[in-house]
């Protein structure tokens, strides 16, 4: 058979694919430029903050001649990809999302030229009003006495409870009767609000998937305990086998009967689903994970039916303990529009602007006294403003994670003796004695400890 | 021909092969070297401007790693499962294509279909299958009055849904190689092995399976490499949990890289493997090579 006998009609839709192909995939790359405009790239993650962000930044920055294209990663890729090309020399980016954990790293590699660098002109300052800025919530934005990313969101962590059963002495009691439990884990059929339960109802939803998210929940039980943060900061000994640590973790595990069953695997956002499915009676979240889901309508069966209160702690000197986070864009430090991306930044994270990103992303936690007071934010969004005046009067004993440079490694090694523990293959007090072990070995490679 | 025999046609020869020693030097053993180098450093992309040579410290370290000993023995454990699963699931697809059902074209096609999928597609679509919320496998379970299996937060279950999701990938791969080597058996050799009385199972095992080893040794090679490095669907189904049950040593090279940037650390372990997988890969050739000896004998 000889090409003839095809025709060309094959090499004319190869050709077709061919060139869809490319433009398809030159598309994103380009970066149009319209007339006047300074066109700004942001490098960030595909969460609906950070659209609505791009949205409310395109949308302002028409008045200041800028436009925004976002190119958007896998959350815990923004970070490498803004080092590598940092280190490489790649000019591409002017904005670039950064998370509180980040922020050493971002620090010692000068990824970001520090926000503060632009506040020491007066002008600027007074445009950016520091002074309204929510303390509690921008401190891990901070590190060696500068700001390193602008504060738009931020993150405490609350528990989340169902406020209709929870504050409910009769279905506590008849819980506690059937169960002896104080927590609320109930089967398909039982009794839960009156009614029967359509599938099986759990005491807490707790994301435990591996990489961070179970590390970051249990941390909130190790500040509780009045343990360290896996280390003493001040004599850098660590502390993983502490009394206050194994107290911690065995607190945790044997919570963990009473989660949801694949939490393992559950991030954030999957737990929240859970919990907005009506079966879970508590979750321990970040606020703005709670309320992105369980107080939209379109996604939960538990609209208006959950209260927000602090996490408790058993410290005397400290009844509310938790360690925060706190979200942020920040300029890249090669970006060829800095005064721009500044300008812009001041405009969007306004009080103005945060209300306009109210707007789009109705979950967003400010960081800004002044949207916190506005009325018409009370208004609108009672259950956020109800958890950070919480937050604000409750004063909870905030932190956040040490600046360390081993940090990651340190957490590892304790989120997989939490993990193992959890999964039946070492108890509690074995899991954690044998990270102890890992982490002095850590530290004393670093050079910390002898 | 020698390079003696060449005469004048030396120059010609050199620059025929130039574009092939350039690609080798600059594309493969470059990076390698630079690897190896690496491995020779303490270099925390983060943290230090530069790689600071520390000599063997770096291999000093692995032979103390514990984890890196476990992580190198789950993926053994891996690899092997997974691959005889795949060489077992292709091997029967294979001798059901090659016995010419209706439609063979198109079923072979859509079994076809996994293996072309991004493996992190096929990890995210496991995840799925096996969530507890949403997920079918455990309400089949679940309808079935079969045992509430928490698929991916054990151990053991989780092991052995990564083992799933890989064969469901990969297993057409090896299908489609022993397929091929079926089909190159002369239809002779059935038709007289059937008038001779053989029954499938005879005409298998003593005519279609001799001539197809050959294929088998490649199949089971390469699936026993590839599954030795998996990474994407751990990543993206356990994350290496619960605990370390599942961190394969691609993972652990990972998480030293790109979540600790531990880059001469990283490099010393690359290096490490590459060494161990360059014997394992000679022993794989040398057997190879005696394997179709004996088939072509």
């Amino acid at each position: 058979m000889s090409f003839a006998t095809h025709g060309r009609r094959p090499l004319l839709l190869g050709a077709v694919a061919v060139v869809v192909l490319v433009v398809v995939s030159a598309g994103p790359l380009q970066v149009s430029r319209a007339a006047g405009m300074t066109t700004l790239t942001f490098l960030g993650p595909k969460f609906d903050e950070w659209e609505a962000f791009i949205k409310v930044a395109n949308a302002l920055g028409k008045d200041l001649g800028i436009e925004v294209k976002p190119e958007y990663l896998p959350w815990e890729d923004v970070f490498k990809k803004a080092l590598i090309d940092s280190k490489s020399g790649v000019k591409a980016w002017d904005l670039v999302y950064a998370y509180n954990t980040w922020v050493p790293g971002i620090a010692a590699s000068k990824v970001f030229t520090p926000i503060s660098d632009f506040l020491s002109k007066p002008a600027n300052k007074s445009l950016v009003k520091p002074e309204d800025f929510i303390k509690e919530t921008t401190a891990g934005l901070e590190f060696q006495g500068k700001l390193w990313a602008f504060p738009a969101l931020a993150a405490p962590y609350v528990l989340g409870y169902r406020a209709d059963l929870l504050a409910n002495a009769d279905e506590r009691k008849a819980f506690k009767a059937k169960y002896n439990s104080q927590f609320f884990t109930r089967k398909k059929g039982d009794t839960v609000g009156g009614k029967a339960a359509e599938e099986d109802f759990y005491g807490i939803c707790l994301a435990g998937k591996p990489g961070g998210f179970l590390f970051h929940r249990y941390e909130m039980v190790l500040v509780a305990f009045g343990a360290d943060l896996i280390y003493n900061q001040t004599s850098m000994q660590p502390t993983v086998n502490s009394n206050e640590s194994i107290a911690a973790a065995k607190y945790y595990a044997q919570l963990h009967k009473y989660q949801q069953p694949g939490s393992e695997t559950h991030s954030g956002g999957g737990t929240q689903r859970v919990f907005a499915a009506d079966r879970c009676a508590l979750t321990m979240d970040a606020l703005d994970n709670i309320l992105s889901v369980a107080e939209v309508p379109s996604l939960s069966k538990v609209v208006g039916k959950v209260g927000y209160t602090l996490l408790p702690s058993q410290v005397a000197s400290r009844p509310h303990a938790h360690v925060a986070d706190a979200n942020g864009p920040g300029i890249y430090a090669l970006s060829q529009h800095e005064n721009e991306a500044f300008r812009l930044l001041a405009r969007v994270l306004s009080t103005e602007g945060t209300k306009e990103l109210m707007k789009e992303y109705p979950a967003l936690v400010p960081m800004r006294a002044s949207v916190i007071n506005d009325p018409q934010i009370k208004k609108d969004y009672p259950k956020m403003v109800e958890a950070m005046n919480a937050v604000i009067t409750g004063k909870p004993w905030t932190v956040f994670v040490p600046p360390l440079k081993e940090w990651v490694q340190a957490q590892e090694m304790v989120e997989n003796a939490l993990s193992a523990a959890l999964a039946g293959q070492k108890t509690p007090e074995g899991a954690m004695i044998e990270a102890q072990a890992k982490v002095v070995e850590l530290f004393k490679r670093a050079g910390y400890i002898k | 021909m020698t390079w003696a025999t060449l005469g004048r046609g030396r120059l010609a020869f050199a620059l025929l092969m130039l574009p092939a020693v350039i690609y080798v030097l600059t594309w493969r053993l470059a990076p390698a070297l630079y690897t190896v180098w690496l491995s020779l450093t303490q270099y925390n992309i983060v943290y230090d401007a530069a790689p600071q040579l520390n000599h063997l410290e770096n291999y000093r370290r692995i032979v103390h790693d514990s984890t890196l000993g476990e992580a190198l023995r789950l993926s053994v454990i891996f690899a092997v499962l997974a691959t005889a699963v795949e060489l077992a699931i292709g091997l029967a697809a294979a001798a059901f294509f090659d016995s010419d059902p209706p439609g063979r074209n198109l079923l072979l096609g859509i079994f076809l279909l996994p293996m072309i999928m991004a493996p992190v597609v096929v990890g995210t679509v496991w995840s799925a299958l096996f969530d507890r919320t949403v997920g079918p496998i455990p309400y089949l379970f679940e309808l079935l009055h079969g045992p509430d299996v928490q698929w991916l937060g054990t151990p053991v279950t989780a092991m052995v849904g990564l083992i799933f999701s890989d064969a469901w990938e990969w297993a057409p791969l090896a299908a489609l190689l022993l397929f091929s080597a079926m089909q190159a058996i002369p239809r002779e050799q059935h038709d007289a092995a059937r008038s001779d009385g053989a029954s499938s199972w005879q005409l298998f095992f003593r005519v279609v399976l001799p001539q197809i080893t050959g294929m088998l040794v490649v199949a089971g090679g390469l699936r026993l490499m590839d599954a030795f490095l998996e990474l994407d669907k751990v990543i993206v189904m356990t994350g290496g949990g619960p605990g370390t049950s599942t961190q394969l040593v691609s993972m652990y090279v990972y998480k030293q890289a790109f979540q600790a940037y531990d880059l001469g650390y990283a490099s010393t372990v690359i290096t490490t493997l590459l060494a161990l997988l360059a014997v394992a890969y000679a022993f794989y050739l040398r057997h190879y090579g005696r394997t179709l000896m004996s088939a072509r004998t």
